[in-house]
């Protein structure tokens, strides 16, 4: 054992030695920070923050460096920020994953009156807030370009600008703020200016890319609940934002509460000035009032200013970032966002403002598993691409989700052609989020239900209360036809009776089929009606008492018989929830079968009731046993509830029978030969032979000792089921 | 998996299960069954039978037997050894459903005497033989099951 471990140490020995140099090399790369610096720079590789970093002086940030702020990790920056990246090797600044860090803070009045925020090349990722330029800041200028701004998870805002403290009459300085050519994808929040319009900063805000942005709120549409908002009051008028050319796309306003898109979010404004220049961008639509719908202006709130959005542009521009704005269907129609996806696609045609590289792209299609529960799918679809200009038809090859449960494609990982980051986007995402609330909202239901069932009955009043009954089976009011459910039976019947042995798998199986028909008569309680045909048969040769062996009895018999039953469900049967998809139930009932004992005769197969084996057809004044036999039952049946029509499951029963003569054999004196051969049955020979196979001397000895057993049997195996009405 | 999927696997799997466990019935042959009524199945206790004279006929006539010829008993083993109550001791053979050899061993010379009955019935309690007897005339014997 030591030799093979030594070995393997040897043979192991080179990977060990890289893994470690690795391992090395990262903890030497790796640059934790913490506290106050006068200056820092950056360089290439790994810094993390866990804390508050606090930079008095300049910050620099050199391309190829990566920045991992890890919650509560913040860099406060109080003098220049150079964040400069290269389009070949960007500056990466993230929050881990489920420890998100807040992010980038600009802070204060820097000494230096010359420094500037100039942030290129940069890529904020998995940020609580990426870029907050607090009140009180102030620089010579701000320059916003080229960078992504994808994936925050921060619900506040993506970028937000509040007032540097000027003073208003005598202060004639003003801070140029550049944000241009960036991308905004995939984030949680809006872009916040507190004032766009103002005498001390110049905003433009040009060629961005802003597409696929979820901004949380409620309902009510309000300013806030745009992917770009803020004020522009009359108070100033110098500086009038430039708002242009960017592209605004797939931006949605979500729900807080139901986590489902309410409706587009691209602008909103507020303040004393009349109106805002917003013209010239892409704004998710050629339909005006389509574009209406995703401004937040003096349409909607008589005290706001009025949004001059036209003219608009049709397409985005060429020099905006790359990106897709516009899916359409495969014949070119227009694709409703709000479309439901129930049945696979086609394909789709994707209308993007520059050549895309779809060598990589991934379409996904995600949907529910089944009816009512959590469980998504996601699979990648096989496809063919069809580019025409800037736009690609892309024909879908492989169909998937045959069984028509909501979902949405995802088209990912397109890059341009100089192969820098293109946005995903999303079909028939808002149909599939209405659903996951619908689902959520079920699941808590099953949820609570549970709550209450626990704290049921915490004393012993409220264990027994007066109306248990009516608490424990409430009533339904629900129509006949959609209480009834019908159920395909099948398994294994074993008879247990005076040809049996003590080990009930010895004996022999056979099979059993059923009809069953379940009526929901209260929450908890159900009746059914089960008709099933089944055979019977064993042989004392099976079994391992002595006795029996020597009897050498014999006996099949085909059943035929019809089953009432009362059930308790241990789960209420209206609900159908993915929480109690396996629900068991336990029942007693009655059974009326028709059976009829035979066995082989020199190869030949007799009825054996006709023959009185027992001898009772050797007296005139009896008569033979009655082939009809009353019996009652024990059930218990766990079934999987597939969806709310169909469920499988496993059945057991354990029946008793009202007759001793299911096997033939009853408590009967074995009759004498002679009797029996003088008796008016019609094959005296085969009635001799089934009285005493083993012709034992067995006179004054009943023929079902040793055991004198009652006849009953036990029933087992699968069922399916099915309610065929709503 | 889907529904329909789900029900077809369950459906298969089932029906495979309950197929394979199902109890199969054996038929013996008629040939089988005649041995296991004239010596018993082999199991515990029903390893032989013994068949007393009840009756017999010579061409035809009935031929009265003496009390001590209806004590007379032949003892057939399921193993194929056979005694009767003379004291021979030998073994039996069932070829056919109308012949039973049955062949006297004496000992210790271990001469062997052979007959040939032809079976005219057999059922669980009587046996019926018939044989040629050395002076041309023919025996019929009727025996009943003595346990």
């Amino acid at each position: 054992m030591f030799i093979k471990f030594q070995s393997l140490i040897i043979n192991l020995k080179p990977i060990l030695m890289i893994g470690f140099i690795f391992m090395s090399a990262k903890a030497i790369s790796q640059d934790t920070l913490s506290g106050n610096y006068p200056s820092l720079t950056m360089k290439s590789g790994l810094h993390v923050i866990k804390n508050v970093v606090t930079v008095k002086g300049d910050l620099n940030i050199e391309p190829g460096a990566k920045i991992e702020l890890i919650e509560p990790g913040i860099l406060v920056c109080e003098g220049a920020v150079n964040s400069r990246g290269e389009q070949n090797n960007k500056i990466e600044i993230y929050g881990k994953s489920n420890l998100e860090g807040v992010g980038l803070v600009i802070r204060g009045i820097d000494s230096n009156r010359n420094s500037k925020i100039d942030i290129q090349y940069t890529t904020f990722k998995s940020l609580q807030l990426p870029l907050f330029f607090d009140f009180g800041w102030q620089r010579s200028g701000v320059n916003i370009s080229d960078n992504y701004f994808i994936n925050n998870i921060g619900k506040v805002s993506i970028i937000q600008v509040l007032n540097p403290p000027f003073n208003f009459n005598l202060d004639s300085s003003y801070i140029d703020f550049k944000v241009r050519n960036n991308i905004f994808s995939s984030n949680n929040a809006a872009i916040y200016f507190e004032d766009l319009k103002s005498d001390h900063i110049n905003f433009e805000i040009n060629n961005n890319t802003i597409v696929g942005n979820s901004i949380y709120g409620f309902k009510n549409y309000n300013i806030s609940t745009n992917i770009l908002y803020g004020r522009v009051d009359q108070l100033f008028s110098r500086f009038n934002p430039k708002i242009d050319n960017n592209s605004f796309a797939f931006n949605y306003l979500i729900d807080n509460i139901t986590d489902t898109v309410v409706h587009a979010a691209n602008f909103g404004v507020y303040g004393t000035d009349k109106t805002i220049d917003f013209k010239n961008n892409y704004l998710g639509s050629s339909d005006k009032n389509k574009i209406l719908k995703s401004i937040y202006d003096q349409t909607l709130n008589y005290n706001a200013p009025k949004v001059e959005f036209e003219p608009f542009l049709i397409v985005p521009a060429a020099n905006t970032p790359s990106h897709i704005y516009e899916i359409n269907n495969v014949d070119n129609s227009e694709l409703q966002d709000t479309l439901m996806i129930k049945d696979p696609l086609k394909g789709l045609v994707l209308k993007a403002n520059n050549k895309l590289n779809y060598a990589k792209t991934i379409v996904q299609y995600s949907y529910f598993k089944d009816d009512s529960s959590l469980i998504k799918i996601d699979t990648s679809v096989t496809y063919d691409l069809q580019p025409d200009g800037n736009a690609t038809k892309i024909t879908i090859t492989k169909n998937v989700n045959t069984s028509k449960k909501v979902g949405f494609y995802t088209i990912r990982d397109m890059v341009d052609s100089k192969g820098d980051y293109v946005p995903e986007v999303r079909v028939g995402y808002i149909a599939y989020l209405n659903d996951l609330r619908r689902r959520k909202l079920i699941a808590e239901l099953v949820k609570d239900k549970k709550a209450e069932d626990s704290v049921k009955l915490p004393t012993p009043a409220a264990a027994a209360p007066v109306d248990s009954i009516k608490n424990q089976f409430q009533k339904i009011e629900s129509p006949l036809k959609s209480r009834l459910e019908f159920s395909l039976y099948s398994g294994l019947a074993i008879f247990n009776g005076t040809i049996s042995q003590r080990n009930l798998f010895g004996n022999d199986k056979n099979l059993y089929n059923g009809l069953n028909v379940n009526y929901t008569i209260f929450s908890n309680l159900s009746a059914s009606m089960t008709i099933a045909s089944f055979k019977l048969s064993n042989s004392d040769a099976n079994s391992n008492n002595n006795e029996q062996q020597a009897r050498g009895m014999s006996f099949a018999t085909s059943m035929l018989g019809i089953s009432t039953s009362v059930n308790y469900d241990f789960v209420d049967n209206r609900l159908y929830t993915k929480a109690r998809k396996i629900r068991p139930s336990i029942g007693l009932g009655l059974d009326v079968n028709s059976f009829s004992p035979s066995g082989i005769y020199n190869g030949v197969v007799y009825k054996l009731q006709p023959l009185g084996t027992g001898g009772q057809l050797v007296d005139s004044t009896k008569k033979a046993y009655s082939s009809l036999a009353l019996g009652y039952f024990f059930n218990f049946k766990v079934r999987y509830q597939i969806n709310r029509f169909n469920s499988v499951g496993f059945h057991l029963s354990i029946h008793r029978s009202m007759s001793d003569y299911l096997d033939d054999v009853g408590p009967d004196l074995y009759p004498a030969a002679d009797k029996i051969m003088n008796s008016k049955v019609d094959n005296k020979e085969v009635a001799l032979y089934f009285s005493n196979p083993t012709s034992r001397n067995v006179l004054g000895r009943y023929r079902n000792s040793p055991d004198n057993s009652k006849d009953g049997y036990i029933i087992f195996g699968v069922f399916y089921s099915r309610r065929l009405f709503k | 998996m889907n529904i329909k999927n789900t029900i077809l696997f369950v459906s298969i799997l089932s029906s495979a299960v309950l197929i394979s466990a199902c109890s199969k019935t054996a038929v013996k042959s008629s040939l089988e069954f005649q041995k296991e009524l004239l010596a018993g199945t082999g199991t515990f206790s029903n390893t032989q039978y013994t068949w007393q004279l009840d009756s017999c006929y010579i061409d035809g006539t009935h031929f009265p037997l003496t009390t001590v010829q209806k004590s007379y008993k032949k003892t057939f083993t399921y193993d194929g050894r056979y005694s009767d109550s003379d004291l021979n001791v030998g073994k039996w053979e069932m070829e056919t459903l109308d012949k039973l050899k049955q062949t006297i061993i004496y000992q210790p010379s271990n001469a062997r005497d052979s007959s040939v009955y032809d079976i005219i019935s057999i059922n669980a309690g009587r046996l019926n033989l018939k044989v040629k007897l050395s002076n041309g005339q023919l025996g019929t014997y009727s025996f009943k099951k003595s346990n």
